[in-house]
This record gives C-alpha cells, sequence and structure tokens, in this order.
C-alpha cells in the first residue's frame, strides 16, 4: 500500500513499454502482411494507444497523454476500413519512438505532421472543422457585405480579421494546405487593409468574398486538383490588388509553425463562450425528439388514466409529471431552434451578386433575422426562399432605366422579414418592382393551356395572381439564367406545402409584389383540431383551421345539388366527412350543425362533422405510402386514450371533393350576389334603430362604417346642412325621421346616436333616436312591400316585422342640389392625382390605395419635386395630396407655392399627415389645403378626393 | 422445435445453407415470412378502421407508439372463413412500414434448408401464387412463404383505384 510515487511511475513505465511493443507488432504486421486479419491488428494498435493515453491521463503525465493523443487521432481517420496507407505506418512507428523518449524523459524529435496529410492526400476535414471554416466564412462574407455598405466601420475589418485567422489556424491544425494558404493570403492582404497601406474597395471586397466561397469547398475538398488551380489565381489576384507588395510567398513559414504548435487564435473571452455551447450531431437530436414525442403520448395517457383515479398522491404525481414532461418538451424543441438568419444573411450576397449581374441597382433589407425556427424546416425553407429572393431580383425589380422611367428612384428594394405569428413563422419578402400585371398574366395563362379565356374573365385578381403557382407557368419574356425556366414558384409552393406551410400572393402592378410564407415552427408536435365523425374521431391541423361555425341545418342552401352556407356574405362550399367516408350519416333532422372552415391552398370549405370535441398538441407519424396516395389522410397520431386517430389531408379532400365546385364556387357567389338584389344584402346582419315611428328599423351592416354619439354641441350647420368634424373632415348628417316623414324635427338631446354608414365610397351620418341592437336573419328580404322608395324591403322576424332601409337611396336622394346622384359618380380612371410625400412607404402606400380604387398616380419625393411636376405637365393633375412634414420644402410652403401659380390657383389639395392639432388644421387651410387627413385614417383618403373632384366639377362646369 | 431437413436427392449435409421462417396457419394451410422481416407477434390490438380503404386493409393499430397497418390476411388472400378466426398478428417491417397481419394462429420459428425450396406449384390459382415467393417441403407439411413486397404493391395498387 506505502508504494512511493516514483514506484508508481516505474511501472507504469514497464506497462506502457509493454503496450507500445503490442502496438509495434500490429503495425509491423499490418505494414508486411495486410490481409493477415487487419481488423485484429488495427484494435490492437487502436487498444494500446487509448490505453497509454488513459493512464498517462491519470497519472497526469501531459506530454505523454497529448503525444499519444495525436496518433490515436490520425489512427482513427482509419477505422472504417481498417487500412493503413503503408507510408503512414513509418510515421506511427517514428511516433512510437517518440513515445519511448518521452517515457525516458528525452525530448522527443517527431514531426506530427503526417506525409499524407502534408500531400493533401487525406480528407481530414473533420466535420467540425467544415462546420467552423463555414460558419467562419459565412460570417466572412457578411460583414464584407456591410463594410461594403458602411466602409467607416473598422470594426467589422478587425472581426474579419480574426475570422481568417481562425479559419487560418484551423487548416493548419488539421494540415490541410490549401485552405490554409489562401487564408494566409486573405488574411495578409487583410494586414494591409489594417495597416492601411490598402484601401477595401469593391475589387477586394469581390475577390475576398470569391475567397470564402472557395474556402468553403475547399475545406471540404482540400486535395481537389481543380480547386488548386483557383487558390493560385485568388491568391494572385489578391496579391496584385495589395499595392503595398506584401509577399505572398511567405504563406510557407506561416504553414510550418502552424504544424508544430497547433495554437487557434481566440477572440478574448470566447473561451467561456465556447464552454457553453457543444455540437451534436443532427440524428441524435432528431431521435431525441421522436422520444420527446412518445413522452408526451405517455403523459397524455397517464392524464387520461388520472381522470379516472381517486388516489391523490397518484393525481399529485400525475400532475407534476404533466409539468416537467411540458417543459421537458418546450425545451427539447428549443434545442433544434435556429435563428433564420442564418440562410437569411446569404441572401445579402445573393442579391448583392445578381444585381451586378443583372445591371440592376438592389437593396436587400432583412428583419427578423433573430426569429427562430426548427433546423429540419430552416433546410426545407431555403430553396424556396432563395428561388423567391433571385425571381424578385430577376422579374420583379427594373432596370435602372425602367426605374426612371416610372418615377420611381433608381434602387430597387427587397425586404424579407421574417415574425412569429400565431404559432407560426411568416416569411415574406417584399419588392418593390413592377409587380405582376393582370393581362400579361391571363395571356401567358391561357397560351399555355392554364385557364380558358372565359373562365379569365372572369377570375378575381387574386386568383389571376396566383397563376404564377400553376405548374409549367413562366412570366419571364424571356429565359435568363437567373430565373425563368418554367420550373420554379409551382416547386415552391408544394416544397412549402410538404412541410405544412403556405404560400401566399399580392401584388400591385407597377407598385410591387409581396410573397408570404406560412410556417409551422416544427414538424413533429402539431397543434390540432379533434373532431368526430361517426364512430371515427380524426385530427386536423391547426394551420389548415379557419374558424369554427355552428349552424342550424335549415341555413344551409343546396346550390345546383351541392350544400353551400353564406357565411358573411361569402358563399362557402360545404362537405360532409361522412360522404367523403362513404359512411351511412344517420343524423336528425333538427340538430345543428358544426362546420369547420378550412383553408386548402387558399380555396375555403366548410367541413360538416359530427362533433369537434377539443385542440391538442399531437405528434404526427408518418404513413404507409399507399395510405397517403389515398389522398384523404396527410398521417396518423395516437391520442390521449391510446386510440390511433387519422388526421385529415386537407387539401386532397379538397381535391377529391370540390373538384368540380373550385371554379364553380365564384359563379356561385356571382349569381347569389344577384339573386338578393341590388343592395348587396348579401350579409345577414343588420343594426336596428328605433325611429320616431312603431316599427323598428334596420341598415345592413355591410354598409355600416362606425356608430357614434356626437354632443349636439357639435353639431352645426352649413349651407343648411347639419355636419360634425369627424376624422380631421366633415360628416354629413342625415336625420332618418326628417327623410322618412316621421317627424319634422329630432328630439333635442345631448348625445345624438349617429350610424356612419358609406355610400358610395363617402361616408354619411344617420341620425336616429337609438340603436337598439345587431339583428341576424338568413331569411330572404320580403321586397313586395314598400310604402317608400327609401325601403329596401322588410325583414320577418319571430314576432315583428322590421323595415330595411335603402341606405344607398337616402343618401343620393338628400344630397344637396342633385337630384340624381348616379350622374356625378365619378369616372376616377380620367382623373391624375399626384402624391408629395417624403416617406417611401407612405408613397408606395397612398399610390396603392389611389390604384386600387381606380385613380391613375404619380408620385413625388419632395414639394419642389412636386412643383416641377404640377407646371411641366401643365394642367394634366386634377388633384394633390401631399405630406406636411418634408426636408427642404414642407407641406405648407408646397401648398402656398401651388396656391401662388395661377393655373395652379383651384387644384384640390389634401393635407395628408400625422400632425393633427387644430392649429395645424387650420394653419393648412390657410395655406390653401381644401382638406386635411389623417395618416392613420387613411381610409377617408378616397371619399374626400371624390367629394372634392366633384366640387371642383361642378364649379367648372 | 426446430426441424431440420435433409433432401434425400442429395448426399452433402454438411453447412447445409438454411433460412429461418416464422409461421403461421390460415384456413388450416401454414405459410412462412423470412423471420428478419418480423417484429413481433402479438393478440389484435383495438384496431381503428380506414374509411375508403380496400377492405383487407383492416386499419391502423397502436404498437406502443408505433403505428402500424392492419391486413386481413384471408381477405387479401381470398379464402374462405371470416375474420373471427384470426386469433393473432404477426407484426413485419417492410420499407420501414409497419404490417400488421392478422392471422389464424402461430407456428413455430423453422429453419428450412434451400434445397427444399421449390417455386409455386402451377395449381396454386393465378391471384394467390402472386404473394407466393416459392414453397418448402417439410415432412409433415408445405410451407408457402410470403412475399411481404408482392403484398405492399398489391395493397398500393388497390388503394389506388
Amino acid at each position: 500500500m506505502e508504494q512511493s510515487v516514483s514506484d508508481d511511475r516505474q511501472e507504469f513505465i514497464i506497462e506502457v513499454t509493454e503496450l507500445l511493443e503490442r502496438a509495434e507488432q500490429a503495425l509491423l504486421s499490418l505494414d508486411q502482411n495486410p490481409d493477415h486479419n487487419p481488423r485484429a491488428m488495427y484494435d490492437e494498435v487502436f487498444r494500446s494507444y487509448h490505453n497509454i493515453k488513459g493512464t498517462a491521463g491519470m497519472m497526469e503525465w501531459n506530454q505523454l497523454q497529448h503525444h499519444v493523443h495525436m496518433l490515436e487521432n490520425e489512427l482513427m481517420k482509419y477505422k472504417e476500413s481498417a487500412q493503413i496507407p503503408k507510408t503512414l505506418i513509418g510515421w506511427f512507428l517514428r511516433g512510437n519512438d517518440a513515445t519511448r523518449a518521452i517515457l525516458s524523459d528525452v525530448q522527443p524529435n517527431f514531426e506530427y505532421t503526417t506525409p499524407d496529410a502534408l500531400a493533401g492526400n487525406v480528407s481530414g476535414a473533420t466535420p467540425e472543422l467544415v462546420a467552423e471554416v463555414t460558419e467562419a466564412m459565412d460570417r466572412v462574407s457578411s460583414n464584407l457585405m456591410s463594410l461594403e455598405r458602411d466602409p467607416s466601420r473598422h470594426d467589422l475589418i478587425d472581426s474579419i480579421y480574426r475570422d481568417i485567422h481562425s479559419a487560418k489556424g484551423a487548416a493548419q491544425l488539421f494540415n490541410l494546405e490549401p485552405p490554409a494558404k489562401l487564408s494566409h493570403a486573405m488574411e495578409q492582404s487583410l494586414e494591409g487593409v489594417r495597416a492601411g497601406r490598402v484601401a477595401i474597395d469593391k475589387a477586394l471586397t469581390g475577390s475576398l468574398l470569391s475567397c470564402t466561397d472557395l474556402m468553403q469547398v475547399i475545406v471540404r475538398k482540400p486535395a481537389d486538383q481543380h480547386q488548386a488551380t483557383e487558390v493560385d489565381f485568388l491568391i494572385t489576384m489578391l496579391a496584385s490588388l495589395d499595392s503595398g507588395g506584401a509577399k505572398v510567398a511567405s504563406v510557407d513559414s506561416g504553414l510550418k509553425t502552424g504544424g508544430a504548435a497547433p495554437v487557434v487564435p481566440m477572440e478574448p473571452g470566447s473561451a467561456e463562450k465556447a464552454d457553453s455551447t457543444i455540437r451534436v450531431q443532427v440524428s441524435l437530436l432528431d431521435r431525441l425528439m421522436t422520444l420527446m414525442g412518445e413522452m408526451v403520448l405517455v403523459r397524455n395517457q397517464v392524464l387520461q388514466y388520472s381522470q379516472k383515479i381517486e388516489d391523490l398522491e397518484f393525481l399529485n404525481l400525475s400532475q407534476k409529471f404533466d409539468v416537467v414532461t411540458t417543459e421537458l418538451q418546450e425545451e427539447t424543441m428549443k434545442m433544434r431552434m435556429q435563428p433564420i438568419g442564418t440562410i437569411l444573411t446569404k441572401f445579402q450576397r445573393v442579391v448583392r451578386d445578381l444585381s451586378g449581374s443583372l445591371g440592376k441597382k438592389i437593396n436587400l433589407t432583412l428583419s427578423g433575422v433573430e426569429t427562430e425556427l426548427d433546423k429540419s424546416l430552416i433546410e426545407a425553407v431555403k430553396d424556396p426562399l432563395t428561388h423567391i429572393v433571385r425571381n424578385s431580383c430577376d422579374h420583379g425589380c427594373e432596370t435602372i432605366a425602367d426605374r426612371q422611367a416610372s418615377g420611381k428612384t433608381e434602387t430597387s428594394n427587397i425586404a424579407i422579414r421574417a415574425f412569429h405569428e400565431g404559432g407560426q413563422v411568416i416569411i415574406e419578402v417584399s419588392d418593390d418592382g413592377r409587380g405582376l400585371h393582370r393581362e400579361k398574366l391571363l395571356k401567358k395563362a391561357i397560351e399555355r393551356g392554364i385557364v380558358t379565356p372565359e373562365k379569365a374573365a372572369v377570375m378575381s385578381d387574386r386568383d389571376v395572381q396566383a397563376l404564377i403557382f400553376a405548374p409549367g407557368f413562366s412570366t419571364a419574356d424571356k429565359v435568363t439564367n437567373v430565373s425563368g425556366r418554367g420550373v420554379g414558384m409551382d416547386v415552391v409552393k408544394s416544397n412549402i406545402e410538404k412541410i405544412g406551410g403556405l404560400v401566399e400572393i399580392a401584388s400591385q402592378a407597377g407598385v410591387g409584389t409581396k410573397i408570404t410564407l406560412k410556417i409551422p415552427l416544427t414538424l413533429a408536435i402539431v397543434p390540432a383540431m379533434i373532431i368526430r365523425s361517426g364512430q371515427d374521431q380524426y385530427a386536423i391541423p391547426q394551420v389548415k383551421l379557419v374558424e369554427l361555425v355552428r349552424v342550424e341545418r335549415n341555413e344551409i342552401e343546396m346550390f345546383q345539388g351541392k350544400p353551400v352556407l353564406r357565411l358573411r356574405g361569402q358563399i362557402l362550399p360545404l362537405v360532409n366527412l361522412t360522404e367523403v367516408f362513404a359512411m351511412e350519416t344517420h343524423s336528425k333532422e333538427s340538430e345543428a350543425i358544426n362546420i369547420v372552415v378550412l383553408n386548402a391552398e387558399s380555396a375555403f370549405f366548410g367541413l360538416i362533422v359530427d362533433e369537434v370535441i377539443d385542440t391538442a398538441d399531437i405528434v404526427v407519424k408518418p404513413l404507409a405510402n399507399f395510405l397517403k396516395t389515398m389522398g384523404l389522410y396527410s398521417g396518423a397520431t395516437v391520442l390521449g386514450d391510446g386510440s390511433v386517430a387519422f388526421i385529415l389531408d386537407v387539401i386532397g379532400i379538397a381535391q377529391k371533393s370540390l373538384e368540380t365546385f373550385t371554379q364553380r364556387n365564384q359563379e356561385a357567389s356571382a349569381v347569389l350576389a344577384k339573386e338578393n338584389g341590388e343592395l348587396g344584402f348579401r350579409n345577414r346582419d343588420f343594426i336596428m334603430v328605433r325611429m320616431d315611428a312603431r316599427s323598428k328599423h334596420a341598415v345592413p351592416l355591410s354598409q355600416v362604417s362606425r356608430m357614434e354619439e356626437f354632443k349636439s354641441s357639435e353639431i352645426e350647420d352649413s349651407g343648411g346642412l347639419k355636419v360634425v368634424r369627424y376624422r380631421g373632415q366633415l360628416l354629413r348628417l342625415i336625420s332618418l325621421n326628417q327623410v322618412l316623414g316621421y317627424s319634422a324635427q329630432d328630439e333635442v338631446k345631448d348625445v345624438n346616436q349617429v350610424i356612419v354608414v358609406k355610400s358610395h365610397d363617402q361616408l354619411v351620418g344617420f341620425r336616429v333616436n337609438e340603436i337598439i341592437d345587431v339583428l341576424s336573419s338568413s331569411d330572404q328580404l320580403d321586397t313586395k312591400v314598400k310604402d317608400s322608395p327609401y325601403f329596401a324591403g322588410n325583414l320577418l322576424t319571430k314576432d315583428e316585422v322590421v323595415i330595411v332601409l335603402d341606405v344607398n337611396h337616402i343618401v343620393g336622394g338628400s344630397e344637396v342640389g342633385s337630384s340624381d346622384f348616379e350622374r356625378q359618380n365619378l369616372s376616377r380612371n380620367n382623373y391624375k392625382i399626384l402624391v408629395v410625400d417624403d416617406t417611401e412607404s407612405v408613397r408606395r402606400r397612398v399610390s396603392q390605395i389611389l390604384n386600387e380604387s381606380g385613380y391613375v398616380s404619380e408620385v413625388v419625393a419632395g414639394g419642389s419635386e412636386g412643383m416641377k411636376k404640377l407646371l411641366a405637365g401643365g394642367a394634366s393633375f386634377d388633384l394633390v395630396v401631399s405630406d406636411i412634414e418634408m426636408p427642404e420644402m414642407n407641406g405648407y410652403e408646397f401648398a402656398q407655392n401651388v396656391r401662388g401659380q395661377a393655373s395652379l390657383r383651384d387644384i384640390p389639395m389634401i393635407a395628408f399627415t400625422t400632425k393633427n392639432t387644430e392649429e395645424d388644421l387650420r394653419k393648412a387651410q390657410d395655406v390653401g389645403f381644401d382638406a386635411y387627413i389623417e395618416k392613420g385614417k387613411s381610409d377617408l383618403l378616397i371619399g374626400q378626393i371624390d367629394e372634392l373632384l366633384k366640387q371642383s366639377e361642378k364649379r367648372t362646369a | 422445435m426446430k426441424v431440420s431437413m435433409v433432401d434425400a436427392s442429395r448426399t452433402e449435409v454438411v453447412k447445409e445453407k438454411t433460412r429461418q421462417f416464422s409461421t403461421f396457419s390460415l384456413e388450416g394451410r401454414i405459410y412462412g415470412i423470412d423471420v428478419m422481416q418480423v417484429q413481433e407477434v402479438t393478440k389484435p390490438l383495438p384496431i381503428t378502421p380506414i374509411r375508403r380503404a380496400p377492405s383487407f386493409v383492416k386499419g391502423l393499430i397502436n404498437l406502443r407508439g408505433q403505428i402500424a397497418t392492419a391486413i386481413g390476411l384471408r381477405e387479401l388472400f381470398g379464402l374462405s372463413g371470416d375474420g373471427s378466426l384470426e386469433k393473432m398478428t404477426v407484426v413485419c417491417r417492410v420499407d420501414d412500414v409497419l404490417l400488421s397481419l392478422l392471422v389464424d394462429s402461430i407456428g413455430d420459428v423453422m429453419e428450412l434448408a434451400e434445397s427444399s425450396h421449390e417455386p409455386v406449384p402451377s395449381t396454386i390459382s393465378g391471384h394467390m401464387a402472386g404473394f407466393i415467393e416459392g414453397v418448402y417441403k417439410t415432412e409433415s407439411s408445405i410451407i408457402s412463404v410470403i412475399g411481404l413486397k408482392k403484398v405492399t404493391e398489391e395493397i398500393a395498387k388497390k388503394s389506388a383505384a
């Protein structure tokens, strides 16, 4: 027991010597007789090294431990084949000699660099190294581009330098010559920049960016001869750019020192950082996720069981189990989460390169890069997103000349925005390019036979835009090498849908395009709604779910033999799940009906189910292929009670059941709308009001904008009209009692209830005695008995008759000085409006609003520019919408200037601004604005424009 | 019980190649499935029916969190008798899909010599022959070996229809 330390050591040395002997024998056997049981021999060597390393560690003999570790590491590379190259056996033998030297306390003379590694024959790059270098190069590349935008950021140069330096260190450590050489050259050229000898210009940035790309390739394939020439080329290139003339030839010196002293330079403090993260195989995470899923199921079963048990101890335990499992689940999910920035930042590069090759100026802005989503999903959205971004650069953004011609800034903008919303990750890619042209799209679609000309005529804009997702559709006039090969958006769509996501497009010709991806947070566990149909339970993924509706059976109508439901003015096709499954229906006639409104590729339909049971987080289990191809089920899951339930394939069911219905859907809407008369009574909701009459009156909710209360003191007289100031403009009040002839004067009250209605895009207030209630009715409007032109008809409720008012008629009939309102209805596309605002997004939004409602608009960024336009274009503008707060010439000055011109004295001007005090308003009026609208209330803009243009027409007429 | 087969026509008994089969019976006949494809044998578990699937696809079962598709072999093969006779299931894995085959009863695992293998006798009906890879003769019986690939192909064909 009382062994001395030296005895201990002596014994250890003997042991090691024995082990070395065995390793030696095995190595020699491998050398001379490679076919004789190589696996056993290899294992012998490996075991020996491993034991020596372990014991050396115990003895705290660091030098020995490190030395043998290096040998073992090298040996590990041949574990698979158990074939050690002959050239290396000598190296291992010399390594053994060095081990003996260390044992005798002699400094060994041993070159750790293996001959093969030097010759580049070893694919020695470990996955960790590849990952490290790739990440470092990604950072370098993104920092380079930031630096290009903002050359004053010297901190970036340092960070770039650091990353290159560590990549070089790592490459040297693993004896990967080409990456080491290249990174060394990169480092050299940056030293020039750091020393102030060389300016970091476009050429240098470009070369360095190419280097980062090449680095990522050669770190994987260090021995590839094709790359070698490219490496040399880039090194020469960098050297030539370094005007200081630093020689690239000194690469070798860097390599030599790197061989023996593998020191990876680290930024200060990164040691702790390194300790706080570890790299884990993705497959391990996947396995963990699967197990987590199982655990959630077991938890669910335990909870369900616990409801039947009265054992308090058990209940208590199951509660705790529930809490811990939930937490565990959350943390496990987080483990796989990665910020989407890992792929988004790559697009900086894509856009930069593309804009160069396309001859456009494109600026990419990213937001929400920190938004996290499951790693596998990040991988899955990468390609679709790349495609969208490339498309946007190629087709969306115009050339500089085109942009100038349409009055836009030279630089196109693409914005990618990622954020969480309702358990999904939303990724929006928007550009301010040329947008989608309806006619152009339709022409292509008809040419390609995707739609018939008849159908094209009735398609909504939304459906037309969705055409770009149709297989075989490409709008590019010519195929470019960037995009437009006729494959594309349909693949994007199907790839996104494969992972349970959605793609939506919104575009406005001349203004831009926005493509929205909605991606579930994770694939393994999805929130779902559990429903029952007959005896079966099914799960419906929440992403497909729009809403739940419960209606009486008689509310369901038949349209061309198919059941439909009128839901808030829309015709919703219905599908009975029991019919889909060809099961017997045995529901009673009077039953209320549960409808699950689903979104299948933007086509909505209602699924009739017997019962909506609950929501649950379900673990998706894959199905056998032959079941998936049925187009009814997308997966299966195990419910809390241990039974199996299918996950419904919403899209499949829609395709199966709505085949002939989808195109008829719209026609149905149109027909039914017509059936309802011209009044647009598609909505079943009405606001009921009390007047000075016995019967109640109702206003269709679809035409009601707001319900307001005005104090009597707020109501002013304006030329025989009652008006109130409302949202920055005057709101005309109509007394329903007067119009309908119930009484000559409204009751005098402190507070007057007013229904603000919208008629012909104009807001008007209906003064009523009292607003009673909202009335919902599915009944047809009885139009037979109408004793006033202002009545649309009667509605029979259970206990009374309600008179429904014809809002348009009342507004039109009480219009001052105009007997026929319709004649004045503007044909908006005859009018041209100038929008002046210094904010790009506002300009875009306003011109969008204008274009949507039919007006023609032009935008300028400032007052003086606006003046130029107004004067140059002669009197071709009919109205001006201007901001107030603007640099250079503000809105007041602009208005004064405009009014100062004789030709522009009468042009209607609207101030559209965020300044909203009384004083601002007065000032605006003083300088000559005709109306004043707050930016938050852009919905009022069109009404006001209509109004002003009408007045100006009247004046000139 | 192990049944080692010695083919009378051949004398070299040493080191003869053999295959192991899980056997089961349906309507009194013995069938075999390569033991490597069989995961386990269980009593029938509660089945979730699959609407609109071919009738021999009985439904899904929950096998300790894994989901298997239950197949009524009797119906698939077009044999007489009804499902109430199916008292056991053989769970097999084909291309990462778990199939749970409903059978009447389970037999032994048999080790059968390759030499006793014979192609499907021409007397077996065309439909049935499609699922049989071949037969093995034993002293007491003839064992029909089922090719699971052929079973899944048939299911896929029927399901698509």
